[in-house]
């Protein structure tokens, strides 16, 4: 946590002395700000997030599978529907780059190691074809549907809270991730924002939304257009209705 | 002012203390993470919001703290309170934030400023009620100090948030910070030496003051 500029630039030398009258009087001032209570809008949003943060807890716990009320196993199939519907969809085509997402994953080596979400995606449709894309105009079988979901929410590249900006600007670097993107001060020429029917996140005009695991979850990132070579990326839940995360990342030429 | 979490039964007619919610989220509770977050949410604002001098910024950041210590829960060790490790979770993000948005630095004040200074202002508002001229001059008095504090570098102004606005033993902020205790009297003391001359005929009001005494007897003076 230490900012290592800071040791340098202002604590070396000794310490200043103010006398004790001076420093009580700063010390005042400051405790004069007082402690403000967190505005309802902000408790708001918290306490939306923090019922996402639960609903995505239980559907991926093992107890999600078990029907609370008659303790039967709920099959796997219903257990994936929720996210099912959600992730399915996001193997069409992201952004007006005409980017599939399939390919988008496969790009440059950035998405996860599908070992274990294969080997789990194996259920009772034989989970086989999983990396195929879907025939155009054809939306896949539920079956299809679920074992992709599961697959996508491992495969998704992985953007973390610790790394944010990094995670993103390698991202975005990718040759596949540039092609989907608006260039400098371009937007899309419908002015509509290109968001992925299974992770929309918000509506923001002129950007592009592509699908990430933001520290695990399914989330979406909103590219913003680059302006003098800087872009602001968001991350927001697939709702909408959380922003997660900002920055402003360079663009890599 | 309790921050080893000793203190905070009860708040919601929970009996458990933080170290005991904490546990039953890791272990499945779907309630337990609410209860403890929501009972610090306030203190946890205000370092976010005087930490990153943007009420943006300071929901932002804690929103990923809150996000992250949910999600982490199991990695707390358990030695330190939880309150120190949910402060050090939202500092950490209101200092990432910061460094994220070094641009921010050479914006002009924002426009909202004394809005926030006046939202701020809980410990003066009674006082100041019933007498328009002492509330303005109070709210001038703050947003010239909020100014002032977004000068200083991000660990100055942690330090000072946690010490002087917060009331945190310097042990402890050391412990948020992460740094030891001797850094964070350095730190605290070069920004008051900075604000001082920042802010050399400002004077805090009477509530201003019997705030700063309380705080003071809260711990250790750094």
């Amino acid at each position: 946590m230490t900012d290592e500029r800071d040791e340098r630039d202002h604590e070396n030398g000794p310490d200043p002395e103010l006398d004790p009258a001076e420093e009580q009087r700063v010390r005042g001032l400051l405790a004069d700000l007082g402690g403000p209570a967190m505005p309802d809008d902000v408790a708001g949003r918290l306490d939306d997030t923090l019922a996402r943060l639960a609903a995505e807890r239980r559907a991926e716990s093992p107890a999600a599978a078990e029907d609370s009320t008659t303790g039967q196993v709920v099959p796997l199939r219903r257990r994936w529907t929720r996210i099912g519907t959600i992730a399915a969809a996001a193997v069409i085509v992201v952004g007006a780059g005409g980017v599939a997402l399939n390919q988008f994953l496969q790009d440059d080596g950035l998405a996860e190691s599908s070992t274990a979400g294969a080997a789990e995606s194996t259920d009772d449709s034989g989970g086989s074809g999983l990396a195929q894309s879907p025939t155009p105009g054809s939306p896949p079988a539920p079956e299809q549907a679920e074992s992709r979901a599961q697959l996508l929410a491992r495969e998704l590249p992985a953007v973390r809270l610790g790394s944010f900006a990094d995670d993103v600007t390698k991202l975005l670097g990718t040759s596949t991730a540039r092609r989907a993107l608006p260039g400098d001060g371009e937007e899309k020429a419908s002015g509509q924002a290109a968001r992925p029917p299974g992770c929309p996140g918000p509506r923001r005009p002129g950007t592009t939304t592509l699908p990430i695991r933001y520290d695990g979850v399914l989330s979406a990132l909103v590219v913003h257009p680059e302006r003098s070579g800087r872009r602001l990326v968001e991350v927001w839940d697939c709702g909408g209705q959380a922003r997660l995360a900002t920055a402003q990342v360079a663009q890599q030429d | 002012m309790s921050y080893d979490g000793a203190d905070d039964r009860n708040e919601q007619g929970d009996p458990r203390n933080d170290a005991e919610l904490l546990r039953a989220h890791v272990e499945g509770d779907p309630e337990a993470f609410g209860l403890l977050f929501h009972r610090h949410r306030d203190r946890l604002w205000a370092v976010a919001l005087r930490t990153t001098g943007h009420r943006d910024d300071a929901a932002d950041a804690v929103q990923e703290a809150m996000i992250a210590a949910f999600r982490r829960a199991a990695d707390y060790r358990g030695d330190a309170a939880v309150t120190t490790w949910l402060h050090r979770i939202v500092v950490n993000a209101s200092l990432d934030r910061l460094r994220r948005n070094k641009v921010r630095a050479a914006d002009p004040l924002p426009d909202d400023l004394e809005e926030r200074a006046s939202r701020g202002a809980l410990v003066a508002a009674d006082a100041e009620a019933g007498d328009p001229e002492q509330h303005a001059l109070a709210t001038d008095r703050r947003t010239r100090v909020l100014a002032a504090l977004g000068k200083l570098p991000p660990a100055q102004k942690a330090a000072l948030v946690l010490v002087d606005m917060e009331g945190w033993p310097v042990a402890e902020a050391a412990e948020v910070l992460q740094v030891p205790p001797g850094t964070v009297k350095s730190r605290c003391a070069r920004g008051r030496a900075r604000l001082a001359g920042l802010l050399p005929d400002l004077r805090e009001g009477t509530a201003g003051a019997a705030a700063a005494s309380d705080q003071v007897e809260g711990g250790e003076q750094a």
